[in-house]
Formats: structure tokens, sequence, C-alpha cells
């Protein structure tokens, strides 16, 4: 048992554990969406309620 | 067995062998003479005249020599420890190579035990790497395969390296051989790291003599520690003929637990992909270009899951599509998600050649999502190069997926599994061609 | 044996001669003279068992064990050549059969007499033969390390042959490829095809229990070794 062993195993095991623990949530190596408050604005043509962002940050569009 | 009534008489040859100091007929300097009674030639340190023992212990003088005493990191009669045995320098002799031009020095280190005979501790001057050589005890099968000479010795394998030339070129001390400056011997040099074996002729007497030597890699390290010297041993240069790679340590472990790991790779990956809903929640097509909000499910509450967010637009010519997407879960407290994706088409033609690039659908994986209850927010825009208008048909798609499986954990997994002995075997060869850049087969450059 | 008594006395000195068993050759302890057995008698050779001191750490009158058998040193011949002097230790092994003990450059090999027939008629005369060939003797691959001739330079105890000044040794050794070690005695002649062979393999002086060693000055001695060897 050398050092490289030990260190093989522990990423090998670390990245299945990975994919057994975090694969399902998937909590990391996804996008980051943007996360914020919205309110409710006026209504639309249809009658629903369009969603803005508060507080600036996202600003949508190209 | 016959009785005796009274033991016999003792016998100078079987009573302890005494140590003995004689002067250099030649110079006067003081040899002390521990090599007992095997040795044939004793060559003066201070000024290398060559002498012989006589009978009676004394040295008679065969070639009067002047020549300076080499100086040396092991000086005659050190004492030092190899494979549990005590050892001491009787002899040192210098011998060298001469290939493409260069000449390449070592020295040799005769070591002596009385009850155990000789071994060669070499010292290769050039890349300061050391061996320990013992002679053979029988006599390794050669045969060659494939056009590579090989040598077998008990369950061993060994492959040509090198055949050279030596020349003595120094000598100092006790030697159980006529050993002289100026003796030339070919050598046939064969590998199996950490050890080699070396054929070598001498040409004597009685026509050829072949003498084979089982070579054993040595650290600078270990050689101090094994004569007790205190700092650092030269450090070596290179990869020695039969210094070991460094990367083939603990080789079948790693391999084997590359079998382990791969194999519960393989179950784990099934396992998760196996266990994925991949559950369509949401699914509208050939909308028309307006803002657009539903309530969809996503799931039952209490949970977090990834969520894929699909995107299309069609027809797409030269056109692109961009998709504002909000998702606000109903339970208010928590912070809405926003993402954006695009899609487009691009083709033309320059001077001939027709290119097209784009995609018409596009999808983001969200990860950590709360199951639950949210409304789905979508304002779509299109548009066509600048200051073009979109296409007046151009509809489009979304769809939303839950608990997707996703191809770059089981990747990952993969890459490390198989990229950590990948790395170690490209490593090994690597050295291994460093090593046999030094023999008799590197390729001709 | 015929004639011969139980106890031999040297014709020099009178002082008890250990000829025993299958010995042909004996030097006297006590006045050094060599001792050949005829059939009828004792001839004494003289006072010519010149010995040298040549480093070794084997005692006349040791013992050991080998292949589980014990074995006593019972005599020496040391013979020059070329490039030396080496000793061949004559073993009497406690089941009654002989061997030898090779001892020369610091490296040790015990060998059995086997039978001619082994090797009769299939292997060159001493004359012809090469170093570094390759024979098959009784189905093993072995290499030709040293042919040598060796004169006769003295002996000590007992020897089952005649030994004395002005004789020559013709041998062959061979080595195999897992330790094997193969020595054709051609006895006086070099130009026939049926030497004795001896079979054995190099030995390690700790391995074989060889007690009592000869001392050197400056060395530690080696262990004796313990009452049961495995």
């Amino acid at each position: 048992m050398l050092p490289r062993h030990i260190v093989y195993w522990v990423l090998s095991l670390g990245s299945l554990g990975l994919l057994t623990l975090e694969a399902p949530t998937g909590s990391l190596l996804t996008t980051t969406p943007e996360r914020g408050r919205v309110e409710k604005g006026s209504q639309t043509v249809r009658g629903r309620p369009v969603f803005i962002w508060t507080g600036g940050g996202y600003q949508g569009g190209k | 067995m016959v009785a005796t009534a009274a033991a016999p008489p003792s016998k100078w040859y079987r009573e302890e062998a005494r140590l003995d100091a004689v002067q250099c007929p030649s110079c006067g300097g003081p040899i002390t003479r521990s090599g007992f009674g095997a040795i044939e030639k004793v060559v003066c340190p201070y000024c290398g005249s060559e002498l012989k023992p006589s009978e009676h212990g004394t040295l008679a003088l065969l070639q009067e020599v002047r020549r300076q005493q080499r100086q040396s990191i092991l000086p005659l009669h050190a004492r030092c420890t190899f494979e549990d045995l005590p050892w001491e320098i009787i002899g040192i002799v210098w011998r060298e190579v001469e290939a493409d031009g260069h000449v390449y020095p070592w020295q040799e280190f005769l070591l002596y035990n009385p009850y155990h005979g000789y071994r060669y501790l070499l010292f290769f001057v050039y890349d300061n790497h050391f061996a320990l050589g013992r002679p053979l005890d029988g006599a390794p099968r050669l045969d060659a395969a494939f056009g590579r000479r090989r040598a077998s010795w008990k369950r061993a394998r060994f492959k040509h390296f090198q055949t050279s030339v030596a020349r003595t070129i120094y000598v100092e001390g006790e030697f159980p051989w006529e050993v002289r400056v100026g003796d030339v011997s070919v050598a046939h040099d064969y590998v199996d790291p950490p050890r080699g074996l070396s054929v070598e002729e001498n040409p004597g007497p009685d026509g050829t003599d072949q003498t084979y030597t089982e070579m054993q890699h040595l650290d600078g390290a270990e050689v101090f520690a094994a004569f007790g010297l205190k700092g650092k041993p030269p450090r070596p240069q290179g990869i020695g003929p039969f210094r070991p790679n460094p990367w083939r340590r603990g080789r079948g472990l790693t391999w084997g637990s590359f079998l382990v790991l791969a194999g519960l790779w393989v179950l784990l990956s099934i396992v998760y992909a196996a266990a994925r809903d991949d559950a369509v929640v949401f699914d509208k097509t050939n909308l028309a270009f307006e803002p657009f909000v539903e309530e969809i499910e996503i799931g039952k509450p209490g949970d977090t899951t990834t969520v894929e967010v699909e995107f299309w637009a069609t027809p797409l010519s030269n056109s692109w599509a961009y998709a504002d997407i909000v998702l606000v879960p109903h339970d208010s407290d928590d912070e809405a998600v926003g993402l954006g994706i695009e899609v487009d088409e691009w083709h033309g033609n320059d001077g001939g050649e027709s290119w097209q690039e784009g995609d018409s659908r596009d999808d983001v994986v969200l990860g950590g999502m709360k199951t639950g209850t949210y409304t789905l927010q979508v304002t779509p825009q299109a548009g066509a190069g600048v200051g073009t208008a979109p296409p007046p048909e151009l509809r489009w798609g979304i769809r939303v997926k839950r608990d997707v499986t996703m191809a770059r954990y089981v990747l990952l997994s993969f890459f490390v599994i198989l990229g950590f002995p990948l790395v170690l075997g490209l490593l090994s060869l690597v050295v291994e061609s460093q090593r046999w850049k030094n023999s008799d087969y590197a390729p001709s450059s | 044996m015929d004639g011969a008594p139980a106890q031999s006395f040297c014709p020099e000195c009178g002082a008890p001669v250990p000829l025993r068993g299958t010995a042909v050759t004996a030097v006297c302890e006590y006045c050094g003279s060599t001792i050949v057995r005829t059939d009828v008698d004792l001839r004494l050779v003289g006072k010519v068992s010149a010995i040298l001191d040549n480093g070794s750490p084997i005692v006349l009158g040791s013992r050991g064990r080998f292949r589980n058998v014990p074995f006593e040193v019972a005599g020496r011949l040391q013979v020059g050549y070329a490039r030396g002097t080496w000793n061949e230790w004559f073993l009497t092994f406690a089941d009654g059969t002989i061997g030898w003990l090779a001892d020369a450059l610091g490296q040790f090999a015990i060998v059995r007499p086997r039978d001619v027939a082994i090797v009769g008629g299939r292997v060159p005369p001493h004359v012809h033969v090469q170093v570094g060939a390759t024979l098959t003797i009784d189905g093993i691959q072995l290499v030709v390390v040293d042919r040598r001739v060796a004169d006769y330079r003295g002996s000590e105890g007992i020897l089952p042959f005649l030994a004395e000044p002005g004789v020559r040794y013709y041998g062959v050794d061979l080595r195999g490829p897992g330790g094997e070690f193969v020595s054709l005695d051609y006895g006086q002649r070099p130009d026939h095809a049926y030497p004795v062979p001896y079979f054995g393999e190099s030995v390690d002086l700790r391995a074989i229990g060889l007690h009592p060693l000869r001392r050197f000055q400056g060395w530690p001695p080696p262990n004796a070794p313990g009452p049961a060897r495995t």
C-alpha cells in the first residue's frame, strides 16, 4: 500500500460518492441559475400575473 | 569413527588466520594484508606497483609502477554491511567503457568476507548510480526471442541491454585473481529492474573465461547507510539500466484496485440510472411568440431534485430565439429560479463552401431544486441578424423534466478510475524509454 | 582391503593413521608424510603434502549437513591451476556415501558421484570441451563454465584415490539455470569421453551448518548452529 494507492482510492471513492449521493439532487456540477425574489407585476393579457425580479441583478435578455 | 588417544597436532592452516602488514618492495609504503590466503595479486595503493604474494607471506615485485593514488569516496579496508553480513573493501578498480566518443568510468570495490567470498560494489561515476554484484551460483540460459537477446536465471528473465568493451584503468589493493591495468574484457549486460545480469568474457591463459554476476540496484542512501557514512550521497542522474521504475511500484495493487473500482462504477452507474424517474412534468409545443405562464407540478413536495428545461424554436433560418424562463415556487418563502436558453441557426455560402451552424433546441439542467408546485413563466424573444425582423411563422416549445440522469457524474468517476492507472502507465513508459535510450537498442536519431 | 589392518600406522613415524573405508591416500598428521594404500601394504610417498593456506574457511574434521544427511570433512585435495589454487574437500556422509565440497574464490558447491553411464560417450573428451558451450546432461541444459588442468599441490586427511606429486587432474565444471552444479572428472587423461560425473549444487556455509569454521583475525566467528536444523 503506497501513498499513490491511497490517493487513487480516495479520489475514486470520492467521485463514486458524488455519483451515489450528489447526482440525484444535482447540487454540484450543474448550471447555477439566478435565484432571487420576485414580485407580482401587472396582469398579462391572459390574466396571469407576471413576475418581475426584485432588487436588480437579473435583467434577462441577451 | 576412529578414536585417537591424543588430539593430533595443530596445523598452521587450521589456526586463526592473521592479518599482515608489509612494506611495498617498490616504494616502501605500508600495505595491510587483509585478504588472507586467497590473494593472487596485490597492487600497492600508493605507487601502483604490481606485487605477487609468495607462499611465505612476502610480496614479490612483478612490475614497478609510478602513479598517483586516486582518492575514493569509499577507501580500502572500509567495512560495510550487505545481505546482513559484514564485508571489507580489499581492492578498488577503476574501469571505463568508450561509446559514441564518450568515456564512461566507474569504480568497482571488491568486498570480502572470509566465510562468504566476494561481492562487487559498483559506483558509476558518470551518473552516480550504485549497484551490488554477486557471483552467480550457476549459469543463465541465453537465448533470443523476436530478435531480442534474453537471459533466464532461476525464475527471472532479463533483457539484453548492452554489450560493451571495458578497460581497467586503475588498480589498488588485493585481488584473488590476476588483475592489471590495461585488462580488457567484453561484458554483456542484461536487465530486469531492479536486477541485472552481467556476462563477462575475460581472455585468460586457458582460453576465454566466462563469469556471471548478478547485479542489484542500490540507492546512494542504502550504500551510505551500509558504510555508516554521514552526509548525503551524490545525486543520481537519469535512469540507470536497472534502476527500478518509480511509476511501476505497486503496479499489481493499482490495477487490482482498478478492477474493483471499475466494478463498483458499473454497479453504481446502473443503480443511479435505474433510480432516475426522468419524468416529464410539462411539455408544450407550437406556442406563439408571446409571454407564457403556467402552473406545473415538479414532483411531490419535500424532496430536492434535478430539473431539465428544454427550449426549442422552429423554423429557424439565419435567425435566433431566446427564452427568458422563471420558475417561481408556490411556497413563496423560497427564492425563484431564473435562466435563459438561446437557440439559433445560421448558414451561408463562402465562395462555394456552404456552412451551417447553430442548434434549434437546447436545454439546461438545474440542480438542487426543491420539489413541489411552481409557476413557470417564459418570455420568448426572436430575431434575425442586426436590424431585421424575426420570421413570422416562428413557433416555440418547452419541456420540463425532473430527476434526470446526468452523464457528467458517471463520466467524472469513469475518468478518475481509469485515468489514474493510465497516467501512471504513461509516466512509466516515459521512464522506460529514457532507460533504453542508453542501451544498444536506442532508436538512432 | 585384503591384508590391511583395522588400524594403520604411519610407516615413517608410527603414529596412527585413519585409513578407513574407501580411503586410498592419507596424510599423517604428525610427520606430514603422504601414505598410499596399495593392495598389499602402505606405501610412503614422502613429506610432500605442501598445503597452501589459500584463505579457506573450512577446516579438516568439521561437520555439516547436506540435504538432511550429516557429513564429516575427512580430507582435502589442494590443486593448482593457471589462476591459482583451490580445494576439494572429501566428505563422508552418515549414510555411508561420499561427496566433495568444492571451495574456490569464496564459492562452495557440494557434489556427489553418479554413474559414468549417465554421460559415457555423450560428452566430448576433455581436450574438445569449449568453455561457454551448452551440454545436455541427464536432461538438464548446462553451460561449461570451466575447463581446467590441475596439478596436485597437497592434501590432508584421507582421500579415496591416489594423490601424489606429478598427478594431473583433468576436469570440467558445468552450471545450470536452476543453480545446478556438475563436475566431470576425466581423471588423469584428457582424451577419453567417459568422465565420472558429479552432480550437486552451490551451497552456502551457513545453510549446511558447517562447523567449526576457521577463525580470521578481525572477523567475528559465525555462530555455531543450533541442535536441530530444518
